[in-house]
């Protein structure tokens, strides 16, 4: 048929960017992670390395801390600034949504800036206290970093599905006798929770694949993208980077799909 | 309303939250124009170090550029097909598959997707140490968005509407994608664009992984000046990317309420609009009049057939209506004759006698105006008249001339610089109108003319269109589902139902001859029966019992020859032809429910024998209370029954 041929044409080009430089080699991770005489059986001896391991479990720690807290914060911030109207309020959404597109390097260097030995909060506390504040290169600092690129998306989603609620149902709440409170957490919080839950599943796959902010903070506990860079660079242990890549793809691609399950679950849950 | 404590909690909050997000922004900033950032802001301002970053950095900071533009266009030229495709394939299961797959990259971590492309295509030296390499990574990262954006516009309009539109003055394949898609995704290609330029520019997880000594982009060299622990070149050279990237993330806030402009020019006319009743005369030459014919055409959808085989002959220079309640087959019929379908193996579509089948609808000369008028969204009144015209190459001046004529014939002249949006139902319809017959079409195919109007629109506009539609003379084709439209304006009427022609014939017949039961039922308000007939006498409910003989008094179509045969019969009556009488044995018996006063007359509605309800009429001056058991008195001669076959 002719608008079948027509769509294929407008497809191919696409398609074979999308399957060569990225299908192709996202797949021939896997046979490279097999490179090594053990076999598939790598898998279980890396994983049973307690250096990997630890790497693998603070990663995944880490990016459900922040995706939480994330979401508490900009939850909020998105809920408020889209609920009311008041001077300034445009220039606020714009300060909030500003680093969305900030790269991870430059993130990590923002860090840096709030808390390194120069940082605003080192400056504060020793003001206050007498001492500098000091930790963009721990844990915390890593922490912060994720929080900071995480906020934004939060509040661009939620303020997007915010805006799509329909203020009736609250009304309708407040009629029956419904605090603010409690008509936010009855009504306006569980019609949200979609928009939370695939923003909260994005927030978590961009931590656990962040490289550039723990690159840039170089910071004493080795996340699970830092490791896969040293040991392709540093060790040329391409087996162990590819395993480790397949890996770290399967953990992000499975919170994602959990997430969609959920999403679907509960739409067909309500339909039915 | 006053504002609280909860108010101000929340507000301080985002204070809070907005200030962590920004102070390190403007600490940045400061430290790049400080002389030394050790001993503060009371060293002094200086653009040293800016000036250090360009003469060290330059080149990082251009190829970033140049390699952003180069994502940019490979994007929005393999992108854009690309959205389209997965727009019209519609509900397709591969291609909401393709889309799946296509947010993959954004999911799988991008210092994987690095290490697979370098593992993979590495071994190509010349092509590993050009900034091509850079450039398919980039590609990767940076395509779902410019996908995502395109599609997400496209979707909120009625794309296929459009085409069709297009298609039915003319277009074909590439022009209409040309012309209409293209123009109508441009919010969406401008803020894909934004994306593509800021995150490509930013990229730095796969641009690390891929990059050689030659190839070091903007955000590679950035992390090289915070690894030398340099604070003030640091701040200096981030300063410089977000002097980039800021003012394109400005312009990519605007772009929501760009969009939301769109969506609104897309939405159903402003039905509120009061009709200001014009006189439109055709007084251009005359059409060509052809006569429409269809032979053996039906039509199968997957397994549903939703045509049964049929054949018509559509006389030329009448108005034609095709009737029936909705999904019985009328506008696909409709668009059969447009050539927006085609008719199942073995069916022929002539006009004037020339077997059109194989011929495509934008080289059929059809004018078609649709439901919802389809009028293009990003065009002029004008500019919409003008498309058919400007796609057959026609000359500037001729064409100016002949949508100046379109829009006075229409008495829209005045309004022919306006946009889309800002028409009222009845001048869209107006508009419609006039982009169809632009093209001086042989035959006109009208959608449900009258169904996106207003009701209390709908009468005015329906006396307009019909005048106009007669000074015109061309051959009509009208679909409608109201009766009232069908017998008001057609000259010949096909009554359909189920993908089966029921009746054909002028209004005066379809009323007062109605061949089977549904048609009876369809048109003119009817009430209805179910009754026995025997051998001498109707039965109906209530207690009705009509001698044969009455049955066939004064019928002028009928005998009794052509009643049906005896056995359980359909009766149908008008509510004019039943009269409120005293009880008496053999009449028959209802309760009334409720009684409504409409001026020049008064509506019963009756209860018959507990079972079924129908209407009737009284003079204005009675009233019978709700409650009251009346006789109803049938006239015999206006019966229409039909067995159980019909």
């Amino acid at each position: 048929m002719r608008k079948k041929t027509l769509l294929v044409c407008f497809l191919v080009p696409g398609l074979s960017v999308f399957v060569a430089f990225f299908v192709l080699p996202v797949a021939l991770l896997v046979p490279r992670s097999l490179d090594s005489p053990a076999g598939w059986a790598i898998y279980a001896q890396v994983l049973s390395n307690p250096r990997y391991w630890s790497s693998l479990v603070a990663t995944v720690l880490l990016s459900l801390a922040v995706s939480f807290a994330a979401l508490v914060i900009g939850g909020t911030a998105a809920l408020f600034l889209e609920r009311n109207a008041f001077p300034g309020r445009d220039l606020l959404v714009g300060m909030l949504v500003l680093p969305l597109s900030f790269p991870g390097v430059v993130v990590g260097f923002m860090v840096i800036m709030l808390a390194g030995r120069q940082g605003i909060i080192g400056l504060a506390a020793k003001a206050l206290f007498g001492s500098r504040l000091v930790f963009a290169y721990s844990v915390a600092g890593l922490f912060v970093g994720y929080l900071y690129f995480s906020i934004p998306r939060v509040v661009t989603t939620v303020m997007a599905a915010v805006s799509k609620l329909e203020t009736a149902q609250e009304e309708a709440a407040r009629t029956l006798g419904a605090s603010n409170f409690r008509s936010l957490v009855d009504v306006t919080l569980p019609a949200l929770v979609p928009a939370l839950v695939s923003t909260g599943a994005i927030c978590f796959a961009t931590s656990v694949g962040a490289f550039g902010t723990a690159f840039t903070l170089a910071t004493e506990i080795n996340v699970l993208p830092i490791v896969i860079y040293t040991e392709f660079t540093l060790f040329a242990n391409f087996a162990t980077a590819a395993m480790l890549s397949v890996v770290l793809g399967c953990v992000t691609w499975l919170i994602l799909f959990l997430a969609k399950l959920l999403l679907g679950f509960q739409t067909s849950g309500r339909g039915g | 309303m006053k504002k609280g404590a909860f108010f101000w909690g929340q507000l301080g909050f985002t204070l809070v939250c907005s200030c962590f997000l920004l102070a390190p922004v403007v600490q940045t900033a400061l430290t790049a124009l400080t002389v030394d950032a050790f001993r503060g802001l009371g060293s002094g301002f200086t653009l040293r170090w800016l000036h250090k970053v360009l003469a060290t950095y330059g080149d990082t900071i251009f190829r970033s550029f140049y390699l952003a533009l180069a994502t940019l266009v490979v994007c929005v030229l393999v992108g854009l097909p690309f959205a389209y495709a997965l727009v019209r394939a519609g509900k397709a299961r591969w291609a909401s598959f393709i889309e799946e797959s296509l947010v993959l990259p954004l999911s799988v971590p991008g210092i994987a997707i690095g290490l697979g492309i370098l593992l993979t295509w590495g071994g190509l030296t010349w092509f590993r140490h050009s900034w091509l390499f850079l450039l398919a990574g980039h590609c990767i990262f940076c395509l779902p968005f410019m996908v995502r954006s395109v599609t997400a516009v496209l979707r909120v309009v009625p794309l296929p509407l459009y085409e069709e539109a297009a298609a039915t003055l003319g277009a074909d394949a590439f022009g209409r994608f040309r012309r209409i898609v293209v123009p109508i995704a441009g919010p969406g290609i401008l803020s894909g664009a934004l994306q593509v330029f800021t995150l490509s520019i930013g990229e730095f997880n796969l641009s690390w992984m891929l990059q050689t000594p030659f190839t070091r982009t903007l955000p590679v060299g950035l992390a090289d000046t915070y690894a030398s622990m340099r604070i003030e070149i640091g701040s200096a050279y981030t300063l410089i990317f977000l002097l980039l990237i800021v003012p394109v993330l400005t312009l990519m806030r605007k772009i929501p309420s760009l969009m939301a402009r769109m969506t609104r020019r897309a939405e159903t006319p402003d039905t509120l609009a009061v009709h200001t009743p014009v006189v439109m005369e055709y007084c251009g030459p005359a059409s060509d009049l052809v006569s429409i014919t269809l032979e053996n055409c039906s039509k199968t959808f997957g397994r549903v057939r939703v045509l049964h085989s049929f054949s018509l002959h559509m006389p030329k220079g009448r108005k034609v209506v095709l009737l029936g309640p909705s999904g019985c087959g009328k506008t696909t019929t409709l668009r059969l004759i447009a050539g927006l379908e085609s008719p199942d193996p073995g069916g022929k579509v002539s006009l004037g006698g020339k077997d059109v089948t194989r011929i495509p609808v934008e080289k059929r000369r059809v004018g078609m105006m649709f439901q919802q008028y389809a009028l293009f969204p990003h065009m002029s009144v004008a500019e919409n008249v003008a498309y058919g015209l400007r796609i057959r190459g026609t000359p500037r001046s001729e064409t100016a001339k002949t949508v100046d004529d379109m829009l006075e014939m229409v008495r829209m002249r005045h309004l022919s610089g306006r946009g889309v949006s800002e028409l009222s139902g009845g001048q869209r319809q107006r508009v419609a109108l006039a982009r169809a017959l632009a093209v001086k079409p042989r035959v006109l195919l009208l959608d449900e003319p009258l169904a996106s109007l207003d009701a209390i629109l709908r009468v005015g506009v329906r006396e307009e269109l019909d005048r106009f539609l007669t000074s015109l003379g061309i051959t009509t084709v009208l679909v409608t589902h109201d009766q009232d439209e069908a017998m008001s304006m057609g000259d010949l009427i096909v009554v359909m139902k189920d993908g089966r022609i029921e009746q054909i014939g002028s209004p005066q017949k379809i009323y007062h001859e109605p061949a089977t039961a549904f048609v009876a039922g369809f048109v003119g308000g009817s009430n209805r029966l179910e009754g026995f007939l025997d051998a001498d006498a109707l039965r109906l409910p209530g207690g009705a019992v009509i001698p044969i003989e009455d049955l066939s008094v004064g019928r002028p179509r009928t005998g009794v020859s052509s009643l049906p045969a005896r056995g359980k019969v359909s009766v149908f009556f008008r509510p004019n032809q039943a009269r409120a009488a005293p009880l008496v044995p053999g009449r028959m018996r209802g309760r009334v429910v409720s009684a409504h006063f409409l001026g020049e007359k008064t509506r019963l509605v009756v209860w018959i024998a507990e079972e079924t309800l129908i209407k009737m009429e009284i003079p204005p001056g009675e009233t019978i209370p709700p409650g009251r058991e009346i006789g109803v008195k049938l006239l015999p001669e206006s019966l229409l029954l039909f067995g159980d076959a019909g």
